[in-house]
């Protein structure tokens, strides 16, 4: 076995196209055979760009300004030796790796194309995926956020590569499968090199032989330590009235032949936070979906004790006012091709009926709202960090005056730091404008600092339900157990 | 996307390239003195002062014919390849955003359309309005159509699902307001790509009609028929066959170049 490193990167530095500050500047790493090196930082902080170096990519819009990166002996930024890289040895997994596999075939076939002579539960018993053989008939939108990205997991190890480039490979994730990803990684780690970018603290201080740390694409070299799980509460609000904003009762939603929420009762209070908490697959999203009106349930929704129709496009547009959904992803969030100007005045005109001057006032005071200069209004998503573009999502929400906001895993994709400063503004607005907000999440960190009760999903149903300190203090139900025990470890 | 970039000599060259054809072909009727119709001197004979590129088959003025023959090919494969894109966008965002079985029915009839041959179709519409210019231009249109269909279709469907739809759809917006702010601005990518293939297939589809005497017949000048009525006499003077064949190449492979390319700086602007 060679002792000669898998990947050496010298004094790369990678900026704009036309000139600006440099995303990742002189950067030298080495990264040894069968080691794996840690990339941590803020958002922005040039992790990523210098994590697809290593597979010769820019991304558009950035050009390699000085320095060289070779792989196995391979230039990497060679047309010749980017292609031979990526053809098997080098394995990608980017931030929402799920997203890898081909949404129109099915995973048995994805799998067993990838297995070549190997078969496919060899594949996947290397990422310890029971499943049956119904499994591999599905789509990767058929299965949940957990097993597709265990797939994408195999896949990218179908072709034993070299070195191994896991871009947030916890982002995203409920705790139960955070703590699985975890044990998987730890096992991975034996046999190939990897670049792990996270900011996961507890899995990189359990993997990483290596932590570097980048500050504004500068290699720094002291990791602050960071404790992510803080039961610090934030000063909870009075409730004047117990009205109830928003209810389901009896609520059953269907994925073709599955039953994703299966006879849910809930109910929020006005001004009151609720946490939807579960693993994946237990229905959390498919739950939000039916109570805005996108998912076809049985049962009844009710907005301050009116029931509503099911299908949104059957609402009134004061029903459609009264509940937003901020939607998951801070990429898919937004409409790529729109400046955040568009995004904010469409509600605006849609459901407020603003014109000018009224409606760039607004969104003035929207921006304003949401702590971003008034500037950015001009710009398009891209240009954009993961937490601007979550304050964009919150602000297009609040832009009709909604009584309910729908928060469907709005910090899964951003950093500790970043997602902790998206929900204190949160907490902020709830305050401020008395927003009764419904918080999915599989951060039980984020349930125990923001919400006052929370109900525990499982298979689509609610398994534990009450207040914040009650369940948390004293889990009843297995899964509720399980989340714990993954938060605390 | 990096991989669609391509050097900026290679596009202007393209684009100098491109636009020259397309000068030749659509002002080449003006530009022509002499008869592209009209006996000049023997068949096939070799260039001379008089004509630079020799005579064809009975006896043509080949430049003449050149600068005639362009028009027709280039204004039938356009106009085929806009109605094709703009039908198919249409179709393909209907397809896309329709339910799952809606929207299977459409491929499923459009894909019957797909798997007859292209040439088929062609002869079927030619032998059923002879000599028409209109029955190419509808029967390119209607073997390109299949393609456009599904690719929209595909890009429709990915986008449909992203967070920005839902919440547009969530807060009540209308159909065409989703179509006009979201879906359009993140399939014109994938169509203009698209349409760049398509242009290429369609040129060559008028040309082969050409060749194949579809289309206003003889004797009015076309690049595809003018190399089927001279390849005959490749021996004895190449230019009548060559000079159209490579002002067709140059063309369709410069379009394509720069249609590549408008969609990767449409993906990055």
């Amino acid at each position: 076995m060679s002792t000669e490193p898998v990947a050496r990167v010298s004094d790369l530095t990678i900026g704009p196209v036309g000139g600006g500050a440099a995303t990742v500047s002189g950067l030298n790493l080495t990264v040894p055979n069968r080691g794996v090196l840690a990339l941590v930082g803020r958002s922005g902080s040039g992790k990523t760009t210098a994590a697809l170096s290593l597979l010769g990519h820019l991304r558009p819009g950035l050009v390699r300004r000085g320095g060289a990166v070779h792989v196995a002996g391979q230039d990497a930024f060679t047309p010749g030796g980017a292609a031979a890289l990526r053809a098997g040895t080098v394995a990608y997994l980017p931030q929402d790796a799920a997203a890898t596999l081909n949404p129109s075939r099915r995973l048995g076939t994805q799998l067993a194309e990838a297995a070549g002579p190997r078969s496919v539960a060899e594949l996947l018993d290397a990422v310890h995926l029971n499943v049956d053989r119904g499994f591999l008939r599905r789509y990767p939108h058929q299965v949940s956020g957990g097993q597709a990205q265990r797939v994408a997991f195999a896949l990218a190890l179908a072709r034993d590569p070299r070195l191994l480039v896991l871009d947030e490979p916890t982002a995203g994730l409920d705790a139960v499968l955070v703590r699985g990803i975890r044990d998987l990684i730890a096992e991975l780690l034996g046999r190939t090199a990897t670049v792990l970018v996270s900011h996961d603290p507890e899995l990189v201080s359990a993997v990483a032989d290596e932590v570097v740390v980048l500050e504004a694409g500068r290699r720094v070299e002291a990791a602050p330590p960071r404790r992510v799980l803080s039961r610090t509460r934030g000063a909870r609000r009075a409730t004047v009235s117990p009205e109830i904003a928003l209810s389901a009762s009896g609520l059953t939603a269907r994925h073709g032949r599955t039953t994703a929420v299966a006879g849910i009762d809930l109910s929020v209070i006005s001004g009151e936070c609720l946490a939807l908490v579960g693993p994946s697959g237990s229905g959390k999203s498919t739950l939000a979906r039916c109570l805005v009106g996108l998912h076809p349930y049985r049962g009844e929704v009710a907005l301050r004790g009116t029931v509503v129709a099911g299908a949104a496009a059957r609402r009134t547009a004061e029903q459609r006012r009264q509940v937003q959904l901020v939607a998951q992803h801070s990429v898919g969030a937004l409409n790529p091709r729109e400046t955040v100007d568009t995004a904010l005045r469409r509600p605006l005109r849609h459901l407020r009926g603003l014109a000018e001057p009224a409606a760039s006032a607004e969104i003035a005071r929207l921006l304003d709202r949401v702590r971003l200069p008034s500037g950015y209004a001009r710009r398009r998503p891209g240009r954009l960090s993961g937490g601007e573009r979550q304050r964009v999502n919150l602000a297009r929400a609040l832009a009709v005056r909604p009584d309910v906001l729908l928060c469907d895993e709005v910090t899964s994709a951003l950093d500790a730091h970043t997602g902790d400063a998206v929900l204190d503004l949160l907490a902020e607005l709830r305050h401020d404008l008395g927003l009764t907000v419904v918080l999915i999440t599989h951060d039980l960190a984020t349930v125990a600092r923001h919400a006052d009760s929370v109900a525990v999903l499982d298979a689509g149903r609610v398994v534990e339900y009450g207040p914040v300190d009650a369940v948390l203090a004293a889990p009843d139900h297995v899964v509720t157990r399980a989340l714990v025990g993954a938060a605390g470890t | 996307m990096t991989a669609g970039r391509r050097s900026p000599a290679t596009l202007v060259v393209a684009g100098f390239a491109a636009t020259a054809v397309a000068v030749v072909a659509l002002t080449g009727p003006e530009l022509a003195t002499g008869s592209p119709t009209a006996p000049v001197g023997l068949p096939f004979d070799v260039p001379s002062a008089a004509h630079p590129l020799g005579t064809d088959a009975i006896g043509r003025d080949v430049l003449s014919r050149v600068l005639h023959g362009g028009r027709t090919v280039l204004l039938l494969s356009a106009g085929a390849t806009l109605s094709a894109g703009l039908l198919g966008a249409a179709l393909g965002i209907l397809a896309g955003l329709a339910g799952t079985r809606a929207g299977e029915i459409v491929v499923r009839v459009v894909d019957v359309v797909a798997v007859v041959p292209a040439l088929l179709v062609l002869l079927v519409l030619a032998a059923g309005l002879p000599g028409s210019d209109l029955a190419v231009l509808a029967g390119v249109t209607l073997v390109s159509l299949p393609f456009s269909v599904r690719v929209v279709r595909a890009a429709t469907r990915s986008v449909a699902v992203s967070g920005f739809v839902e919440v547009a759809r969530a807060r009540g917006d209308s159909r065409w307001q989703v179509v006009r702010h979201d879906i359009l601005p993140n399939v014109a990518g994938t169509v203009l790509a698209e349409t760049g293939v398509r242009f290429s297939a369609a040129v060559h589809l008028c040309a082969t009609a050409g060749f194949l005497g579809l289309g206003r017949g003889a004797p009015a000048a076309n690049w595809g028929r003018m190399v089927s009525e001279n390849a005959a006499g490749l021996s004895l003077n190449m230019w009548p066959v060559l000079v159209p064949a490579l002002l067709l190449v140059v063309f369709t492979v410069a379009v394509n170049l720069l249609a590549d390319d408008l969609a990767v700086r449409w993906g990055e602007a």
